[in-house]
């Protein structure tokens, strides 16, 4: 199982105001602790058109990242591949690939906000099935010394990109929520598939995602399965109060509300304008969520071993949590739970071995 | 003058060929040479399609030098030409600058390049705002009847921040984040007639690259400038570039500088003095072509007073 | 629409005063302010050294543009002012601004010896100086007001020195008296940093726009007057041919923003009144039609002049001036002598918390 930390936004939201040059300044010295603290990557991840400055171009990022890093895996979590020329995308993942000497992970997703599609020319509906056509495109491009693809949304004929990625190719995987359409769509097309989790945060999508992959023929050994987790892990059980009341509920309000992730109405048919108070249970205080002390938290991430992941993506980040607190929620993480997920998940494997 | 260096990143190994330019370039940056420029190729396996990309793995091993990048605008979405480069301006606190390379090497209508350079440079100086152009419509759901070229949402209604938005579809957004600078630098090539026109009136800068002879690149230069003066463009506002190969004690040709470290200072502030150019950039071919530091010490010195 | 401060630090500030000011600053480009300018005064409301405030508030932040507010270049001759922003430029990695004024009081000229009728001529002179300077490499310039370098004669306006080989380095050249000099260093920016022209005078500001200079409104003008000014501004740029994306128009706003509205008015307004009572009492010709110079009230300059009292009380307002001036930078005077440092943080807290976010999207 690779551990990855992330994934960074670059955000600088109303509640937390920064320079965005001083959180790009960051970005590196992050991704420097990570690679030292035994990490094995680093996530990004974009939005375009949001007033706090979200990070519209992943690529370019970890390319200044690669320069500062030695070993670690350099992820995007996720790519929102319908919103770009997939083509270009994987063009420049092929720079990336070999300025990185082979680290690049490829993570994409669909993106959901109506304005990111419309901003850059692309029209509205079927997401889900321009990702999977997209990614298609990206494989082959990846691949294929020279490839044509007549899609329905897509059409190259006899396109070789002369620029070659080092990984051939490099790792791709489908990044999703929670939505049935991503798991079995992943699973049908043998796609790797990073979740996250089912609706209460659970280990049951992935058995959706295999029965559509062994339906379609696939080898069940040949599916990857990654997981993002949110986890807020400090030493002390008010540390983590602190954090959770301070940094962690409000940011889940803008994500949720601002964003669109959550078309909940009120009842005269408006959109609501605050989260309702039970959704902090049942994403703080769930008790599937890594959020507590590194013994708490060594406790919570026990379903987790129990998934068989390949990937995981710990979310240590938020748009406003503070730098010095990601930094200690990282060295805490690193330090008191990470040596442990690695040696359970191990003697799981050589279990079932 | 500012002086520059470009490369072609093409060459045999697409490894090699890479870290020696960015050896070149780290080094230029520590000799004091004012400018890097690469641009956007895809002809063989070390060609670089993303030069804002190649950049950015530059920006944080380089303090000072400036960053510019040629780019096509063919198989470019000019939204993601915005947000790329706004992202390489804060990632180098600013030292990001654009060119377009002209249309006719494209396979392009002028009309695209400059409608392109003037979304992108709207983009990165405005917030919301949409564009309806022959090439270009932003977000892509603006209507035929909109007005043509950039238009700003008019005030009205009860303003509602953009996190208490909910599933809503505006019809104008903003490019974030935005560039360090309020407006990076824009170049355009200037080989097509109408373009060099367009950019004369507009204030565009100029760019001319290695492979006009260097006869035609002063006329086009003092063409250029003919028609800036009369438009009421002030010369400090823009930066002509001329690009051009040198050969340290070797031989020039109608294309490229040669000769010692004196000739070089002649044959270069004669023609800066006929063309008024602001910036040469020494086109690289090969380490042979002559030693970055003996140029710095020798010849750059003395393009400056 | 990018944000900043402006900070008119007069010679009771000058200790405790200028360090609280830097402290502001600090708490400004920790929260991604875009800008902070400093007025320039020789006497009360502003510092006589605004050169060496920008190149302090530089050396101690990271990411804020800094800059002059209204430098007025004839009080001195430009090239030092040319060379004083340069230096500014590289200290700071090129982050500096330069706003520039024609002149706002007349014993400011008395004393320096420096004529009050010319002001406008010899301020035009200067800013293509000081511009020509910094992007041109060894020139001469031959004005009615200046020379550069001194005593050079020729056709007026500035060209770049002809060049007739050999080259010959200038440390080998000897003392000859030079027909035309290179400024160095060179300012980081290119092609050079930002140039704002203060002014009231509807042909200064036209001239700025013909030029494609940026343009800033000072706080004396009204809403509406600011959108009549910006307008002038706006058509004689297009009459030039040139694009508003070309230029920056700042505007200058006294602000003062805390979670209540009443109690912001009720803090603010002893520290306004001494401000506007000041400001009529040396009111010069070009200013005399504005309405704050006359028939405002305190009611009528809340609502037309100060943006005070909570962010949703203000944003409106400024929303408004955005979508229909155009307006790209917001200058917003915070600190106001008899005004304390904590309310003052406060003020700026919010104003990148509840404001900036609110402008930018």
């Amino acid at each position: 199982m690779e551990i990855i930390v992330g994934p960074y936004g670059m955000q600088s939201p109303h509640p937390y105001r920064r320079p965005h040059v001083e959180l790009y300044d960051e970005l590196i010295v992050h991704a420097q602790r990570a690679e030292e603290l035994g990490f094995d990557g680093i996530a990004l991840t974009e939005h375009s058109f949001w007033y706090d400055g979200y990070c519209p171009s992943l690529l370019p990022t970890l390319a200044a990242v690669s320069q500062h890093t030695e070993r670690i895996k350099l992820v995007t979590g996720a790519l929102l591949l319908p919103q770009h020329d997939p083509l270009k995308v994987a063009e420049e993942a092929a720079v990336v690939d070999r300025l990185s000497g082979g680290r690049l992970v490829l993570g994409m997703g669909a993106g959901y906000r109506p304005e990111e599609f419309l901003g850059h020319g692309v029209p509205e509906g079927r997401w889900g099935a321009r990702l999977f056509e997209a990614m298609e495109v990206v494989r082959l491009a990846l691949t294929e010394g020279t490839f044509s693809f007549h899609g329905d949304f897509y059409d190259y004929d006899k396109v070789s990109l002369a620029t070659r990625p080092v990984q051939n190719p490099p790792p791709l995987w489908v990044c999703a929520g929670f939505a049935d359409w991503s798991a079995k769509g992943s699973g049908r097309r043998g796609w790797a598939y990073c979740t996250t989790g089912d609706v209460e945060g659970g280990g049951s999508i992935f058995d959706l995602y295999e029965e559509a992959a062994i339906a379609a023929g696939h080898d069940r050994a040949s599916m990857k399965r990654g997981l993002f987790r949110d986890v807020l892990v400090m030493p002390s059980e008010h540390e983590v109060t602190a954090i959770a009341e301070e940094d962690f509920w409000p940011a889940f309000n803008d994500q949720f509300l601002g964003f669109g992730f959550l078309k909940r109405m009120n009842p005269d048919g408006e959109q609501i304008t605050e989260l309702p108070i039970e959704l902090k249970d049942m994403f703080i205080h769930n008790p599937r969520n890594a959020v507590g002390t590194p013994e708490s938290v060594r406790e919570q991430m026990k379903p987790v071993i129990e998934m068989d992941l390949d990937l995981l993506i710990v979310r240590t980040i938020w748009a406003n949590f503070k730098h010095e607190r990601t930094l200690r929620t990282m060295e805490t993480f690193a330090n008191e739970v990470m040596p442990h997920l690695r040696a359970e998940s191990r003697r799981r494997q050589e279990q079932e071995r | 003058m500012r002086v520059g260096l470009s490369w072609d990143l093409d060459g045999d190994d697409a490894g090699a060929a890479w870290e020696h330019v960015a050896g070149e370039a780290v080094a230029a940056d520590g000799l004091g040479y004012d400018s890097i420029w690469v641009s956007e190729s895809r002809d063989d396996a070390t060609s670089c399609p993303s030069p804002v990309l190649w950049l950015t793995n530059l920006a944080r091993q380089t303090n000072t030098v400036q960053l510019r990048a040629t780019r096509r605008v063919t198989r470019a979405n000019p939204v993601r030409v915005a947000e790329e480069l706004a992202v390489l301006d804060v990632f180098s606190r600013g030292r990001a600058g654009l060119a377009f390379a002209a249309a006719s090497e494209q396979g392009v209508p002028a009309a695209q390049v400059h409608e392109t350079l003037e979304f992108v440079t709207h983009a990165w100086a405005v917030d919301e705002f949409r564009y309806r152009g022959d090439f270009v419509r932003f977000p892509s759901h603006t209507p035929d009847d909109a007005p043509r070229g950039v238009t700003t949402p008019q005030p009205g209604g009860t303003y509602v921040p953009q996190w208490d938005w909910g599933p809503v579809t505006p019809d104008f957004l903003a490019i974030t984040p935005k560039p360090y600078n309020a407006r990076p630098p824009a170049y355009a090539e200037i080989g097509d007639d109408e373009t060099l026109a367009w950019a004369a009136t507009r204030g565009v800068s100029p760019l001319v690259v290695a492979d006009t002879p260097t006869a035609e690149a002063i006329e086009r230069l003092i063409r250029y400038r003919e028609i800036a003066d009369a438009e009421g463009r002030v010369r400090a506002e823009i930066e002509p570039v001329l690009e051009r190969r040198i050969v340290m004690d070797g031989r020039g040709d109608e294309f490229r500088f040669g000769g010692g470290s004196s000739e070089l200072i002649d044959e270069i502030r004669a023609l800066a003095a006929q063309t008024a150019i602001a910036h040469l950039v020494w086109r690289r071919s090969s380490p042979a072509d002559g030693d970055l530091l003996r140029f710095a010490s020798e010849v750059q010195p003395m393009l400056q007073a | 629409m990018r944000l900043g401060l402006l900070c008119g630090l007069g010679p009771e500030s000058a200790n405790d005063g200028y360090e609280s000011a830097l402290g502001q600053i600090d708490e400004a480009d920790r929260l991604g302010l875009d800008f902070v300018l400093f007025e320039e005064h020789h006497g009360a409301r502003g510092c006589p050294a605004v050169g060496s405030l920008v190149t302090a508030a530089a050396a101690r932040t990271s990411a804020i543009r800094v800059g002059a507010a209204n430098r007025q270049l004839t009080l001195e001759y430009p090239t030092n002012v040319a060379e004083d922003f340069a230096v500014a430029d590289i200290i700071s990695r090129g982050r500096v601004v330069l706003g520039v004024s024609p002149g706002e009081r007349k014993a400011e000229f008395d004393a320096a010896g420096v004529s009050w009728d010319d002001r406008e001529e010899s301020f035009r002179e200067a800013v293509e100086l000081v511009r020509t300077l910094w992007t041109q490499g060894a020139v001469q310039y031959v004005g009615e007001h200046y020379q550069f370098p001194l005593e050079v004669e020729g056709q007026p306006g500035w060209r770049r020195q002809p060049y007739t080989p050999p080259f010959v380095d200038q440390w080998r050249r000897g003392q000859a008296k030079p027909d035309y000099l290179p400024m160095l260093p060179r300012p980081v920016q290119w092609p050079h940093p930002p140039i704002w022209v203060t002014g009231w005078k509807r042909d200064t500001i036209e001239w700025a726009a013909t030029r494609g200079l940026g343009f800033r409104c000072s706080s004396l003008e009204t809403d509406d007057e600011v959108r009549t000014k910006i307008g002038w501004y706006s058509d004689a740029l297009e009459a030039a041919g040139r694009d508003r994306t070309e230029v920056d128009v700042a505007l200058t706003r006294e602000v003062f923003l805390a979670a209540d509205g009443d109690e912001a008015r009720e803090r603010a307004l002893p520290a306004l009144r001494d401000h506007v009572a000041a400001i009529r009492a040396e009111a010069i010709d070009e200013q005399a039609d504005l309405a704050i110079m006359s028939d405002l009230d305190e009611q009528a300059l809340l609502d037309r002049c100060f943006l005070v009292g909570t962010p949703f009380d203000v944003l409106d307002r400024i929303k408004s001036l955005q979508a229909d001036s155009g307006v790209t930078h917001l200058a917003c005077r915070v600190w106001l002598p008899g005004r304390e440092h904590f309310e003052t943080l406060e003020c700026i807290r919010l104003l990148a918390s509840q404001l900036h976010t609110r402008l930018v999207a």
